[in-house]
């Protein structure tokens, strides 16, 4: 196989991009053996009709941000927004933070434990006994993660966060990982998110969460258990139609015998509780064959037997087929469904050039961020339900309101109401592929009527009247902009929610609606301004432009 | 009218004309919205998919009795002959299978020539993976995962319909399942009840509101679709709810659960006459590592989750009875459990399983396959139940036979070895005019 052919066929199996057409080889292409052809030929097109360019700064913002938010389009307009600056900015996070954040995320308690800690301190939840649990664990990390989504200076981090969360997916309610997943999350996902995947990926390897979650604690000698194994070459690594088989899976595992993690019993030393560690007691020392890699992985015991599958790990994470896989990924998520391939080329080799570059991550998102096809790429994704429930609520400037008990919101109302019933429940994601970043996967009848919903219970601050009744406020805005007519109104609207101009026949509609039927030239009343302006606003979050970033 | 028993293939359409056209009595809450010309729509049954997620244990489901293996590898959580006289005795079926007790309402409607059981079934992959096996199972073709539609969105696709009803597929829940994921969108429904856009009115007009924003979603985009799909939607639950309250008929009692309240949903969409033709329903928690249990429900144990699904295919089975001539149920779990119970009560992966069908055109009363037998040698892979019937045998009859759909090469691609159990009978093509119809009606 060719390389080019190699990549094609990678490419196929991945995105499934349309049919033989792509494959210059016929023998090497899967069959498509139906005329309806692959999914990816539904992929989310930008909308039917008309709409106007979004300036390069306002696309940028809706992919290496969370969306804008109104002082970001103050400063587009202002010029005081230079975009290079901004992105190289957000490429190395200095360690400042916005005050909105540093003051609600304050009071927080476990987001820098070591696991240890966490399960000295906050036990599984017992009946008739009062004081912290498992549960503020999980509450703070949901919590932590919409607040720093809504709020942070780092936004190009945080969507490279929500990123690698699904590629090292983890499902948190569940064994250790209740405590463990807060974990991963720090030393992890935020440590590398920008940084080095092999690091990464030896961090994840050994991260009590990922062990757990993966069965690498039950994996032994005596009795292999393959799921770890499989996984990192099959959604970590190499992808699943990587060069690997069956008996790579099996032999693989044997390498990871003995990573583990210590128990949670009054025999184990407080401070090592639910740490990893290896355990040579129980590590396979013969000789594997793995049939991607030149030589042989050399048995070994005591506790050297760790190097074995460190080994493994450093060629998986510099494997070809692992910097295509994550190259398609990468590209998948800041420009296309259906990624091209030009440009998934090209951030393979700078994948495969900087393996050892503290920034290798970092410097991939910068060719994506430079590419044509990036610039061009505008309206063709999908917002997933979290990238439209926080671009939503940053579009209108909405302040939740943390304090005292009030903070659980976040988890009751925004993840349970909203987010969980689009199936998108932060790291409730069972299976281990993580959630899906095509727009097919996440547009259906419930979903969008669960958006709609959304939007007119956040702009009339009926979200959760008892906690959140004064979230969004328009008015002090609108009394800034003084529109005189109808029209204005809606044109500003259009403006901060959208930051581009949309067609004719649906401006039309909005001002119809604002107006009850009259026309644009109508001056704008006081009620137009207190009612109408949020429904308004729900209006365009509703419509399919806020669906697409 | 003639006096018509509940298997008679014409009273569902003769009740339907009547109704129709001369104006009969008939509860409110049937909107009679016809979606593209009747003569030209699939015939066929409405076919209800439910998929027990997690690898449901078959053999303490429909339990292989006559089987010394079977007793002998299940000392923990083992079922007992039917003539026991035990609480763990299964309910016989016919001398050689019986099911768990915890079934026993079932076998009303096994006795009825309704239900049906298909043994040592399955998917010949040989993955353990609950996320492999779900999805080879759900995109239908195992092994492959080159083909990213589903098995039940290619086999809508593969039909020259002019059914343009937004209930045409229907997946309960908040995601549409893989097996509908495909180029005919289906409609992704919680509940009826929660279907709504603003149900506190908190829009100033909230007529034009919903106007307005249905203007937006004029066009023919991916999420435009979607959007004209839920404003149809939600027009019809609109008249669906005007007659007020569900109430299922012949005192049919659905479970209080997920899964009751999704069947509920289920028969209120196919006695409205919203063009359903497929729905798909899931029921997980099957995956019974540990304390399995063995006829007594707690918690979530196997035993627990067959009286909800008991509860709820009883009730959907009473609710419909006159119109159980045209729906097909079929249940399917992505693989079963190894035949010895393990240290902790439970079972661990395996391979072959069971199906139920249910329906007016199903074989009934008969459990259907090939038996492969439990002796060490007959077993498969690590001491599991061999697969003699491939799914798609089962499922490319009824999709064949009952719902009218002779594509099978691209419902199953590459799949042409069927072996058909014969466990549906050939559905009669309905060549009654309107004046026949309305003559047989007087």
């Amino acid at each position: 196989m060719t390389h080019m052919t190699r990549r094609r066929f990678l490419q196929y199996g991945l995105a499934a991009v349309a049919a033989g057409a792509a494959l210059n080889n016929a023998a090497e292409a899967a069959p498509v053996p139906t005329e309806l052809g692959p999914l990816g030929s539904l992929g989310f097109p930008w909308r039917a009709r008309e709409a106007g360019v979004p300036s390069f700064e306002v696309h940028v913002l809706s992919r290496m941000a969370f969306g804008h938010t109104k002082a970001d389009l103050d400063a587009i307009q202002s010029g005081a927004f230079k975009v290079n600056d901004w992105f190289e900015a957000q490429l190395a996070p200095d360690g400042t933070e916005n005050d909105s954040l540093t003051q609600k995320i304050a009071g927080f308690q476990t987001l820098d434990k070591q696991i240890w800690e966490l399960l000295r301190d906050y036990p599984q939840p017992m009946q008739g006994v009062t004081g912290p649990t498992v549960r503020d664990v999980i509450n703070e990390l949901l919590r932590a993660t919409l607040l720093r989504k809504l709020y942070s200076k780092w936004q190009l981090k945080e969507v490279l966060v929500d990123f690698w969360t699904d590629h090292f997916n983890i499902n948190m309610y569940d064994d250790l990982q209740q405590w463990g997943k807060s974990v991963d999350d720090r030393e992890v996902i935020r440590r590398h998110a920008l940084g080095n995947f092999h690091a990464m990926l030896l961090a994840s390897a050994q991260s009590p969460a990922m062990v757990t979650y993966l069965d690498n604690n039950t994996n032994t000698r005596q009795a292999p258990n393959e799921n770890y194994a499989r996984e990192v070459m099959e959604l970590h690594t190499l992808s699943v139609n990587g060069p690997y088989n069956q008996t790579d899976v099996q032999n693989l595992a044997k390498c990871f015998t003995g990573w583990t993690v210590y128990g949670r019993g009054p025999n184990v030393p407080e401070n090592r509780r639910g740490t990893f560690y290896f355990n040579p007691n129980v590590h396979d020392t013969t000789t594997k064959t793995l049939s991607y890699l030149p030589a042989p992985v050399q048995g070994r015991s005591g506790p050297t037997g760790v190097q074995e599958a460190e080994g493994v790990i450093a060629a998986l994470a510099t494997h070809d087929w692992t910097a295509q896989f994550i190259a398609t990924k990468l590209v998948r998520k800041f420009v296309a469904d259906d990624p091209p391939l030009s440009l998934v080329d090209q951030v393979a080799d700078k994948f495969l050039a900087t393996t050892t570059a503290p920034d290798q991550i970092a410097q991939c998102v910068r060719l994506i961020f430079q590419s044509a096809e990036f610039r061009q790429s505008y309206g063709q994704k999908t917002r997933r339900p979290l990238d439209f429930m926080v671009a939503a609520m940053r579009a209108v400037d909405a302040d939740v309101n943390t304090t005292g008990d009030t903070i659980s919101f976040l988890e009751r109302v925004l993840v349970r109401s909203y987010l969980a019933p689009q199936g998108h429940n932060l790291f409730g994601k069972v299976f281990p592929d993580g959630y899906p970043d095509v727009g097919v996967e996440w547009v259906n009848t419930n979903a969008l009527l669960n958006r709609w919903n959304f939007g007119l219970n956040l702009m009339k601050n009926q979200l959760e009247r008892r906690t959140q009744p004064s979230m969004v406020n328009l008015l002090p805005w609108i009394n800034t902009v003084q529109p005189q007519t109808v029209a204005g109104l809606v044109d500003a609207m259009i403006d901060r929610l959208l930051g581009y101009t949309i067609d004719a026949a649906d401006r039309d509609a909005l001002i119809a609606y604002v107006a009850s039927g009259g026309a644009g030239s109508m001056a704008l009343s006081n009620p137009m301004k207190t009612v109408k302006a949020p429904e308004l606003a729900a209006i365009l979050i509703a419509s399919p432009y806020f669906q697409a970033r | 009218m003639p006096d018509l028993n509940r298997r008679s293939f014409l009273k569902n359409s003769l009740m339907s004309s009547i109704v129709a056209i001369g104006g009969i009595s008939w509860p409110s809450w049937m909107p009679r919205v016809v979606f593209g010309p009747p003569d030209r729509s699939p015939h066929g049954d409405t076919l209800v998919a439910i998929f027990l997620r997690g690898a449901h244990d078959g053999l303490n489901i429909v339990v292989p009795y006559a089987e010394g293996e079977y007793h002998a590898k299940r000392s923990r959580i083992g079922l007992d002959e039917p003539n026991k006289g035990t609480a763990k005795s299964v309910v016989d079926l016919d001398g050689q299978f019986g099911l768990n007790p915890v079934l026993r309402p079932l076998k009303d409607i096994w006795d009825e020539g309704d239900l049906a059981v298909v043994h040592a079934v399955g998917s010949p992959d040989p993955t353990h993976s609950h996320f492999d096996a779900m999805d080879y199972m759900e995109r239908g073709t195992p092994g492959e995962k080159q083909l990213q539609t589903g098995w039940l969105a290619r086999h809508l696709a593969s039909l020259a319909s002019e059914n343009r009803s937004p209930f045409r597929a229907v997946g309960m829940g908040s995601v549409v399942q893989a097996a509908l994921r495909g180029p005919v969108p289906a409609l992704a429904l919680e509940s009826i009840a929660s279907f709504h856009l603003d149900p506190n009115r908190r829009a100033s007009d909230i007529t034009r509101f919903q106007q307005t924003i249905a203007s937006l979603y004029q066009g023919t985009g991916f999420v435009e679709v979607q959007g004209t799909a839920t404003f149809e939607a939600l027009d019809l639950i609109k008249k669906i709810e005007a007659g007020g309250v569900y109430a299922p008929a012949n005192g049919a009692q659905y479970p209080n659960t997920p899964f009751g309240n999704q069947l509920k949903t289920i028969a209120q969409l196919i006695k409205a006459d919203v063009g359903l033709e497929v729905a798909c329903v899931d029921k997980g928690g099957w995956d019974t590592h540990a304390g399995e249990g063995d006829v007594t429900p707690a918690g979530n144990n196997l035993p627990a989750l067959l009286n909800d699904l008991q509860a709820g295919l009883h009730a959907f089975y009473t609710d419909l009875q006159d119109r159980m001539d045209n729906i097909i149920v079929v249940t399917m779990s992505e693989f079963g459990r190894r035949l010895a119970d393990n240290a902790s009560s439970g079972t661990d992966h395996g391979h072959g399983n069971v199906m139920f069908l249910m329906g007016g055109g199903v074989v009934g009363s008969k459990v259907h396959g090939v038996w492969p037998g439990l002796a060490p040698n007959q077993l498969y892979g690590p001491g599991d139940l061999a697969i003699t019937t491939d799914f798609r045998d089962v499922l490319g009859e009824i999709l064949l036979k009952r719902v009218g759909n002779p594509h099978l090469d691209q419902v199953f691609p590459h799949y042409t070895d069927y072996h058909y159990r014969g466990v549906v009978t050939p559905r009669r093509t309905r060549t009654a005019s309107l004046t026949d119809l309305l003559a047989a009606a007087r």
